[in-house]
């Protein structure tokens, strides 16, 4: 570590120490995942049918929620929650998350209740009048550092929190999760350009890879998006592809070494996973079931589970 | 005044670590390279992609940097607003965005290159504070203030043709409250920011030669306007003019007749500002200016034109 890191790293702390509001805002509860003790993937299972169901009994409380776009990336959520996030700024490691498919935001805040990073009850808040978490990320929510929703963001602000991490001397990891219909977003192009460009290693990203955008399948809308790892590669970038519901995969693929460049993940992965009758139905996109759909879907998922 | 922002940064940067600038693609005879030869490490040329090097800097600000986004005014305001709005102004991330050539700066350019409705949507974005500095003092005030103390996002817009401004050696040292007075007059004054401060200084010579009193004011701090400062000197002078290089979508001017009627001022105002159309023609700044109207010439006239009905 360079006398410069080693400044800014002390600056880095002491802000933390200091434990101002704003501080705090800036350095989010991640609940470091526990060293050396292996990812139980059967564990994963059960805590993301539990996810699922908590979703759906949230959804009989208010008009419309995205509900398939949280099933499509909850095994990735709850990889990055249970099997990469490591929060040890003494040894170097402050790694962060951020969800820039900000629609999926149901399947972080059903993580972040399990991990018990979301005060207790603050889930069965959602939609509330005056509540605090709604439809989109935002970071007054703990654990959530950025407010997105508008598609196209994340991918930056991850680059710059990685720029930060390793000015201040730290080995962090820094987690984003695209959408492929981010991928129609110039903005997130003009990040992925930069990213190889100002070796930002640190960086893995995940794209939830559900082939599906809110009028219909992706394939329709850009017939010549795929192949997006060569696409990727061609930019710089390490490239993995894993079935995106095997949280297994997702921790292993990331965990690679990505030597001097960022890592992509591509997660092949299915919007609406769970409820048969809404994996790849467009209408699931924003919509709360009624209460027959609701029953059918919760006796869907027990099956899925069980 | 963009050699003179980059000279105050580089300075502060040397003294604090979180320092650090973007730029996309700056032109190898602008000045902010020097701050990649002082601060190598804290310098990111990002390319030409306004929309991700907001989107960083925000993520560095979250980490608790405080990056400077520099770019030519036009293209760090319109092209990533949306960052601005969501990604500064949302998360309240104090990110400093730099426009250099502001106004009709780049004439020869065209009107791609021109930036006059960008204080109009910068003002909107929640928690922005935006500098409009007249001089190198100006300019140094807005960079440490930016750098040190701001909450949230900040705008400083740049000219880079306030070369000639000729602040007296007695003006009021600028402050962070943004209202600072030049000179004292008597009859009427003048509200100017920015590249104007030097018109209105030229104008309100003129004007005093032939008799008129006519003090003149610099606002360095245009959003949120120092609106107390505004309502004294409608109480103080019964003419106050303003003069911004805006689009009247956003003027100073303008602002001063809100005050003024907010305040039940009996002062009279006189709004100098673009025509907010496009232009049409090429040409030098002050050609392009003179095309809507402003000079020092035509601001004497319109102010001389005005105290005439008053007495008359």
């Amino acid at each position: 570590m360079s006398s410069r890191q080693y400044r800014i790293r002390c600056d880095y702390i002491s802000l933390a120490a200091r434990a101002g509001p704003h501080w705090a805002n800036n350095r989010n509860d991640r609940r470091s995942v526990t060293q050396n003790s292996p990812f139980d993937v059967a564990e994963s299972r059960r805590r993301c049918l539990r996810y699922r169901k908590r979703i759906l009994e949230i959804s009989q409380k208010v008009p419309a929620l995205h509900i398939a776009p949280a099933f499509s990336c909850i095994e990735i959520v709850d990889a990055v929650y249970f099997g990469l996030l490591r929060d040890e700024p003494a040894s170097n490691h402050h790694d962060s998350f951020i969800l820039s498919k900000g629609h999926g935001v149901m399947a972080q805040y059903a993580v972040l209740a399990e991990r018990g990073i979301l005060p207790q009850g603050l889930l069965e808040s959602y939609g509330e009048p005056g509540g605090r978490l709604g439809g989109h990320a935002h970071h007054h929510v703990p654990g959530i550092d950025f407010s997105v929703g508008s598609l196209g963001h994340g991918l930056a602000l991850a680059c710059g929190v990685a720029i930060a991490e390793r000015l201040a001397g730290m080995e962090s990891r820094v987690y984003a999760l695209i959408s492929d219909g981010e991928l129609q977003e110039g903005s997130t192009w003009e990040a992925l350009m930069i990213a190889p460009s100002l070796g930002l290693s640190s960086l893995v990203v995940f794209a939830d890879m559900n082939a599906l955008q809110s009028v219909g399948p992706t394939r329709n809308t850009r017939p010549f998006l795929e192949p997006v790892g060569e696409k990727f590669s061609s930019h710089g970038w390490m490239v993995s592809e894993v079935n995106g519901h095997d949280a297994g995969a997702i921790v292993a693929a990331a965990g690679k070494d990505t030597s001097d460049r960022p890592r992509l993940v591509i997660c092949r992965t299915v919007k609406g996973k769970g409820v048969p009758f809404m994996e790849n139905e467009p209408i699931w996109h924003y919509r709360s079931p009624n209460r027959e759909e609701f029953e059918f879907a919760m006796d869907a998922i027990g099956e899925v589970g069980s | 005044m963009r050699d003179e922002f980059v000279e105050a940064l580089i300075e502060i940067a040397l003294e604090d670590e979180r320092i650090c600038l973007l730029v996309s693609d700056p032109s190898p005879a602008d000045k902010v390279l020097s701050f990649r030869e002082a601060c190598r490490e804290r310098y990111f040329d990002v390319g030409i992609s306004e929309q991700a090097m907001i989107g960083i800097a925000a993520g560095m600000a979250k980490r608790g940097l405080r990056p400077f986004a520099y770019g030519m005014a036009p293209f760090v305001t319109f092209r990533p607003f949306e960052m601005i709005r969501m990604d500064l102004g949302f998360n309240q991330l104090p990110v400093t965005v730099v426009g250099s050539g502001a106004g009709l700066n780049y004439g020869m350019l065209g009107s791609s290159h021109h930036a006059v409705e960008d204080v109009a949507l910068m003002s909107t974005v929640p928690g922005m504070t935006i500098w409009s500095p007249a001089d190198p003092e100006e300019v140094a005030m807005a960079t440490a203030f930016c750098a040190k103390e701001a909450q949230g996002p900040a705008y400083i817009r740049l000219s880079h043709l306030s070369r000639d401004q000729r602040i007296p050696a007695d003006a009021e040292p600028s402050s962070a409250k943004g209202v600072r007075q030049l000179t004292s007059g008597g009859d009427a004054c003048i509200l100017a920011s920015g590249s104007m401060v030097s018109i209105a200084l030229s104008a309100a010579e003129q004007l005093t030669e032939e008799g008129n009193q006519v003090g003149v004011y610099s606002a360095a701090v245009i959003n949120p306007l120092d609106e107390d400062a505004i309502a004294e000197l409608l109480k103080q002078y019964p003419l106050v003019v303003g003069i911004s290089e805006t689009s009247p979508s956003w003027s100073l001017g303008g602002h001063v007749e809100r005050v003024a009627y907010r305040t039940r001022a009996t002062a009279d105002v006189l709004t100098i500002c673009l025509k907010g159309t496009p232009v049409r023609t090429y040409g030098t700044w002050e050609d392009l200016l003179a095309e809507n109207g402003i000079s020092a010439d035509t601001v004497a006239a319109a102010v001389r034109s005005r105290l005439t009905e008053r007495q008359a």
